[in-house]
């Protein structure tokens, strides 16, 4: 589905930013990339549907290359950005315009997310607020029924109910021909919803394992008191004790957890790499 | 990079409904801006007791500043989309080749801008003539597409056709130029402009030694040519400007703003 081989990319004047990048993505996924700013992860996405050329390598996607934006990829690829662009014109009229381009679009389920996300289509665009229009383009771009939707910190703007309403539809939504990318700071908003992980640090893919396959290996506990565990990957103080990453040495598969697991491949990337590398 | 040539009709009318859609409405206001702009400067001749030039002369000089000046920086604007991250991103990821969306804007701006500009200037001609007659109780010169108001003058039909040849220059400053694009275009223009003529006259004067030989710089206007110059006009040149200005330099540019737009990265 995605094949990237030796991605080389740089911003004019920087220095390069990816250099010899390699990722397999495969269809039927919720990707989340992770990372902190300035990792790559909007470069990355924008790579993968052809809106930011690799200097090097060789970039397939759906078995297009990307950068030459035919029309076929482009009707296959929904690309949700930070900042959206929102035209003055209503949800109705924005369905009526640009639904025809993408030809597995599907007005009922447009009309159903909406409707979810407690949206009248009779609103004009550019009255809505910020979490609104995302609301609008987050059911749009689910309604286009296209094989990569890419979607860069699709939380944000959103209010809490709207968060858990976003993962609900996003789970359901997803068929086998499809795969989603979510690049986002806020990993919370990503429980229960991703199940690959790739994490970003320094231009360079760190970590790169699907949630299954996480839990087996890892185990996410939490210890009470005031002394701080040993033998883990990495801890962090929480409430009433601390919350800890270790080796899943017991075979007992707990939850995983994004936010202390990026901490631990952060803080302590060798060890839990070394750990992935024995399959 | 391959590229594969696109086209589909469909695609190109949807293209065409959606900026219709996005643009007839501040295109409107801006032309209903330009409108209230030079019916205040008729009045001000008016007031000024000038009514001559508003009866006779108003049309023949506020007709070209309109197409040229309104419409040439409307066609510099036609890419407004590209300046925006967000807008970029959408325009250039929505399902249709670079060809459809390149030929979707030639065609709104290198058809659509004059016969707006021409029509909504003949209903406004006609309008303005019925108030200054009435004001002034002076016939006005009534205002046609096809006849030039003065001898020398070159019809508006004429002056539609010159702005055909030089929309490809705008249009290009369009795609290349983030910000200011009209005003960057006229200075590019102007640059690359007079380092042509520097070239062309030097290429000149090494061909032809005597060309412009007669030809007075400080006689009073207007500058009279060489008999040289005014022979190799009439013999060569004339044709090679026109075919130049008329149909090489725009095919060129507009290919050149075709690729430029297949590069375009947010």
């Amino acid at each position: 589905m995605v094949n990237l081989k030796k991605i080389g990319f740089k911003y004019k004047k920087n220095k390069p930013l990816f250099n010899n990048l390699d990722l397999n993505m495969e269809s039927g996924h919720i990707y989340g990339f992770l990372g902190k700013n300035g990792a790559g992860k909007t470069t990355l996405m924008k790579i993968l549907s052809g809106m930011l050329f690799p200097h090097e390598g060789e970039c397939e996607v759906l078995g297009f290359t990307p950068q030459k934006r035919s029309v076929e990829f482009l009707s296959e690829v929904f690309f949700i950005a930070e900042e959206i662009y929102s035209p003055p014109m209503r949800i109705s009229k924005y369905k009526e315009f640009y639904a025809p381009f993408y030809p597995k679009f599907n007005a009922s389920q447009f009309e159903t997310y909406l409707k979810e996300f407690e949206i009248e289509a009779d609103n004009k665009l550019t009255d809505l607020s910020y979490g609104q229009k995302k609301k609008v383009i987050l059911s749009f771009g689910l309604a286009t029924n296209c094989r990569l939707l890419i979607m860069d910190e699709p939380t944000n703007g959103l209010d809490i109910p709207s968060k858990a309403q976003f993962r609900k539809i996003l789970a359901r939504s997803i068929s086998d021909y499809q795969t989603f990318i979510i690049s986002t700071h806020q990993v919370k908003d990503l429980v229960n919803l991703i199940d690959s992980i790739i994490i970003l640090e320094n231009s360079k893919i760190i970590f790169h394992e699907n949630t299954e396959n996480i839990s087996k290996k890892i185990h996410f506990g939490f210890s009470q008191g005031i002394n701080e565990p040993e033998n883990v990957f990495y801890s962090e103080r929480v409430p009433g004790g601390f919350s800890f990453v270790k080796k899943n040495e017991e075979e007992t598969e707990s939850e995983v957890e994004i936010e202390t697991l990026f901490n631990a491949v952060i803080n302590n990337k060798t060890a839990i790499q070394e750990l992935f590398k024995n399959k | 990079m391959e590229h594969k040539l696109e086209f589909n009709l469909k695609r190109i009318g949807l293209l065409l409904k959606n900026d219709l859609n996005n643009y007839t409405k501040p295109l409107l206001m801006t032309l209903g801006g330009a409108y209230v702009l030079i019916s205040l400067f008729a009045l001000l001749f008016l007031i000024t007791g000038d009514e001559h030039f508003v009866s006779h002369e108003f049309h023949p000089t506020f007709f070209p500043f309109l197409l040229f000046g309104l419409g040439l920086f409307l066609v510099s604007v036609s890419f407004r989309e590209l300046n925006r991250d967000s807008d970029r991103l959408f325009y250039l990821s929505l399902p249709a080749s670079r060809l459809e969306k390149h030929l979707t804007r030639t065609l709104l701006t290198l058809i659509g801008i004059p016969l707006l500009i021409s029509i909504s200037y003949l209903i406004y001609a006609f309008i303005f003539n019925l108030i200054v007659s009435n004001m002034t109780g002076n016939e006005s010169s009534s205002f046609s597409l096809f006849n030039s108001h003065f001898p020398n003058d070159p019809s508006p039909i004429i002056l539609v056709t010159i702005f055909m040849g030089i929309h490809s220059i705008f249009f290009l400053g369009a795609i290349t130029f983030r910000k200011l694009e009209f005003f960057k275009t006229i200075i590019f223009g102007f640059g690359i402009l007079l380092f042509l003529l520097a070239i062309g006259y030097i290429l000149l004067r090494i061909l032809i030694p005597d060309l412009f030989d007669g030809m007075s710089m400080v006689s009073t206007p207007p500058i009279e040519p060489g008999k040289g110059f005014k022979d190799w006009y009439a013999n060569n040149a004339e044709w090679i400007f026109k075919t130049l200005f008329f149909l090489i330099i725009p095919i060129t540019l507009w290919l050149v703003g075709y690729f430029k737009l297949t590069e375009k990265e947010v």
